[in-house]
């Protein structure tokens, strides 16, 4: 350490936190409580379970039912479809993307990525190497690859997720236009329009958007791909379809 | 007779190895040794106590749940700080902590008694404290992890997941960009102490 970073370290030896409160009690209370729940809730399930199949015998309930998509760990519920509004160039610069990208947790290196991760990471090709990737552990390890606009490099030309399946999905997409498609032969879904994502585990976390553009979602079956890019849907696709594992 | 660190560090080792068999009543020594730690870094990273408290419960509910991922070759403290971490980066980037911010400015309305007094004790401290939260999020982290827990390079790698030359180049723009804060806008803070 040099002196400076000794004068940081000791100056933050006088900071007053306050106590710490008694976390392991309440921490036990809750580790030791679902047992007397999960026979109440088993029973509450059971019940929902019977009146779910009821109603699936009854056929506009079915359909209602089934009006979403689901491709991987992705669930899709679109809204009233709108009509689709021609896009007007506008001459206002594009908000810078750099702060954004800092506040995303989880940066690393490619090669620390491939290291941490079970499932190849593949990289598209004709690009360089990404300009930012992050590895977040959220009861699974989620990759994400963004690349910067080499003319604009405040604004980010393309991100691709990989989210593996695990015990929890994204929810609660609601896209304006929504396309079924196929990559590789893999059933995929071309979103078009602002629109939240909502990560969904034991708690609800937001999902960083990097582009207000359009993104192509598919599946291998064990990963989910997210490709988020201004790119057409053809461009994306033949993005998708020639990805490649890492050298 | 007295408990040296590798025989308190054996112990670590046995109740984790409990714990992760399913022993409820080994991981409350566990949780009892690393609370402080895990509750400062949650409250360092998101600065309000109550939301510090909910995500030092999440962290150790989360770490209680997964304990069997746990590579019990590396250091506790560390990865349960990196958990801590995660949950505090992505409560800061959702929509109740507005709220809880939005309560406490309220509340900070009322002076706490003696909070002036205090204040004046820990006023270095706390500036210090206001110069590393005008840093991005990933500086803090760094700093908080490194310099205000006092974990070595090492550790923190462990805790940011990244390799140790990672940790000392990232340690070096933060603290690079500390400085400049510092002297730009705490200019008291380096008097006569200048490196």
């Amino acid at each position: 350490m040099n002196e400076f970073e000794q004068k940081i370290s000791s100056l933050s030896k006088g900071l007053d936190y306050p106590s710490t409160p008694d976390i392991s009690a309440d921490v036990m209370k809750k580790i030791r409580q679902p047992r007397f729940i999960s026979r109440r809730l088993a029973w509450s399930l059971t019940l929902i379970l019977i009146l779910l199949v009821s109603l699936f015998a009854i056929p506009p309930v079915r359909a209602a039912i089934l009006e979403f998509l689901q491709i991987g760990v992705v669930r899709i519920f679109p809204q009233n479809v709108q009509p689709t509004e021609e896009l007007i160039p506008t001459i206002t610069p594009a908000p810078s993307m750099i702060p954004l990208l800092e506040s995303v947790f989880g940066e690393t290196t490619l090669d620390e990525a491939k290291r941490q991760v079970d499932y190849p990471i593949l990289l598209p090709q004709n690009f360089d190497e990404p300009d930012y990737v992050f590895v977040q552990d959220v009861e699974g390890y989620i990759t994400i690859l963004v690349w910067m606009n080499p003319i604009q490099p405040q604004s980010v030309e393309l991100s691709l997720h990989f989210i593996p399946n695990g015990n929890w999905a994204i929810k609660k997409i609601q896209p304006t236009v929504l396309q079924e498609t196929s990559v590789n032969n893999y059933k995929a879904v071309w979103a078009v329009g602002p629109y939240p994502l909502i990560l969904s585990n034991r708690y609800e976390v937001e999902f960083t958007r990097l582009i207000e553009g359009n993104v192509l979602i598919w599946t291998d079956g064990t990963i989910t791909y997210r490709l988020e890019t201004h790119l057409s849907m053809e461009e994306a696709i033949l993005i998708a379809e020639n990805l490649q594992p890492i050298p | 007779m007295k408990i040296t660190s590798a025989e308190a560090y054996l112990d670590e080792i046995t109740l984790i190895q409990r714990a992760i068999h399913g022993d409820e009543a080994a991981w409350e020594p566990l949780m009892q040794a690393h609370q402080q730690a895990v509750f400062r870094l949650c409250y360092l990273l998101l600065g309000d106590p109550d939301d510090a408290e909910d995500v030092a419960q999440e962290t150790f509910l989360r770490a209680w749940n997964h304990l069997k991922r746990f590579d019990s070759t590396r250091p506790f403290r560390p990865w349960l700080l990196s958990i801590a971490s995660n949950l505090a980066s992505n409560r800061r980037r959702s929509a109740g902590r507005y709220f809880s911010a939005l309560k406490r400015a309220f509340q900070n309305e009322i002076p706490p008694k003696n909070l002036e007094e205090k204040n004046s004790q820990n006023n270095d401290a706390n500036e210090l404290w206001k110069a590393v939260q005008t840093l991005n999020f990933q500086d803090q982290q760094i700093i908080y992890v490194r310099y205000f827990l006092d974990l070595s390079v090492n550790e923190t790698a462990d805790v940011l997941q990244i390799a140790e030359g990672t940790v000392k180049s990232r340690l070096n723009r933060a603290i690079e960009k500390l400085r400049n804060v510092i002297q730009k806008d705490f200019p008291f803070l380096s008097e006569g102490h200048e490196a």
